[in-house]
């Protein structure tokens, strides 16, 4: 532990936050991000917020990467990545601008990829040792997309739509280049990641209640989207397996 | 039948002199007003020859004449709309690569402005 400590000590680290109308909650992110690991640098992107999130973020001492529309939380995430891989960092953990990831568990989804076990860590709320408590329509859906992903990659997975994500340099790169656009992304990616042979890591995590805001999503859209996502990952699967560039 | 054939073969070319007129105000890009005169000419073509209509539908095999007209014109509009679709796909991820860019782009400009105090961000609405 010692050692990977020292070892991540001396990576360019950058932890990205997606944040949308976070405002409330985006500063203290930010904090405890800074409090558990002051090496990372911040970088907060501000989905056109209709709030101060920008200026907040700004203010709390993160790098802002203000998106002049809204692109929904994919192409967020995105701008994130591609900031990370124009930059040259080595880690970048993607950490909620609403507060439910705990910025001291980073260390917990480090572990992995600086032993070199991973390319891609997931903080999974499922795993023994995680822990969340779901609405039971919720936990099906999250349960189905899981067994869905572990088929398609033939991997297990426990809890594909986590978003407390940590990625090394080569995952990084294929991010910023190749990353689903729109809600639920993060089930889509796992399936992409995995296609581009990132070895891809679940490590438990506990998920917090949501300090500020509230789940966006009516039973229309969840269905719209989940149709979306399985036609994404059938896709996936039937492309031909891509190749990260500078391999 | 005259007076349909009438309408049509005006209606035909008001679709080619609409066209003309878009494309001159640059409304509409050559590329597709390709499309959209080739589609008046032919309209045109079936008002004003007589007989062609139905020999289109015998060589598809169909009986009633106008069927094989509304059958040309289905395809062609699924068509049309199958490959604005392809091209809006590929406008939304170019615009969403874009967006990202200037996002970059303003995070660098505020970092060269003033390095050492936090990013001011102008917001249009306050």
């Amino acid at each position: 532990m010692t050692n990977l400590h020292i070892a991540h000590r001396e990576m360019k680290c950058l932890t990205i936050v997606p944040a949308f109308n976070e405002s409330a909650s985006i500063c203290d992110v930010i904090e405890e991000i800074h409090e558990h690991q002051p090496a990372f640098e911040v970088v907060v992107v501000d989905d056109s917020s209709h709030d101060q999130t920008a200026t907040v973020a700004g203010e709390a001492g993160a790098t802002v990467l203000p998106l002049p529309f809204n692109l929904g939380i994919g192409g967020a995430v995105q701008a994130g990545f591609l900031y990370d891989s124009n930059q040259g960092f080595d880690i970048a953990v993607q950490v909620d601008g609403d507060g439910q990831h705990d910025p001291q568990e980073i260390a917990t989804l480090l572990e992995p990829l600086l032993a070199g076990d991973a390319d891609v860590v997931v903080g999974s709320r499922y795993l023994d040792g995680g822990s969340f408590e779901h609405a039971a329509h919720r936990r099906f859906l999250i349960g189905t997309f899981a067994r869905i992903v572990t088929v398609a990659t033939r991997k297990r997975f426990t809890d594909t739509s986590s978003s407390f994500r940590a990625y090394n340099r080569k995952a990084i790169a294929i991010c910023a280049e190749d990353y689903p656009q729109g809600f639920l992304e993060s089930v889509e990616s796992l399936v992409v990641l995995s296609r581009y042979g990132m070895r891809i890591v679940e490590v438990p995590v506990t998920i917090r209640q949501r300090s500020s805001g509230s789940t966006s999503l009516s039973l229309g859209r969840t269905m719209a989207y989940t149709i979306k996502v399985l036609i994404a990952i059938a896709m996936g699967i039937m492309r031909r397996a891509p190749t990260a560039k500078g391999e | 039948m005259m007076r349909i054939t009438l309408i049509t073969a005006v209606g035909a070319i008001a679709l080619f002199i609409l066209t003309l007129e878009l494309t001159r105000r640059h409304r509409l890009s050559e590329k597709y007003s390709i499309l959209w005169f080739a589609t008046s000419v032919a309209i045109f073509g079936v008002a004003a020859i007589p007989g062609a209509l139905d020999f289109v539908a015998e060589t598809l095999g169909i009986a009633y004449a106008p069927s094989a007209l509304l059958l040309v014109a289905f395809v062609f509009v699924l068509a049309l709309i199958l490959h604005l679709s392809m091209v809006i796909s590929r406008l939304s991820a170019q615009t969403a690569r874009l967006a990202q860019t200037v996002a970059i782009l303003r995070a660098e400009q505020v970092a060269l402005q003033d390095p050492p105090s936090p990013p001011a961000l102008q917001h249009s609405d306050d």
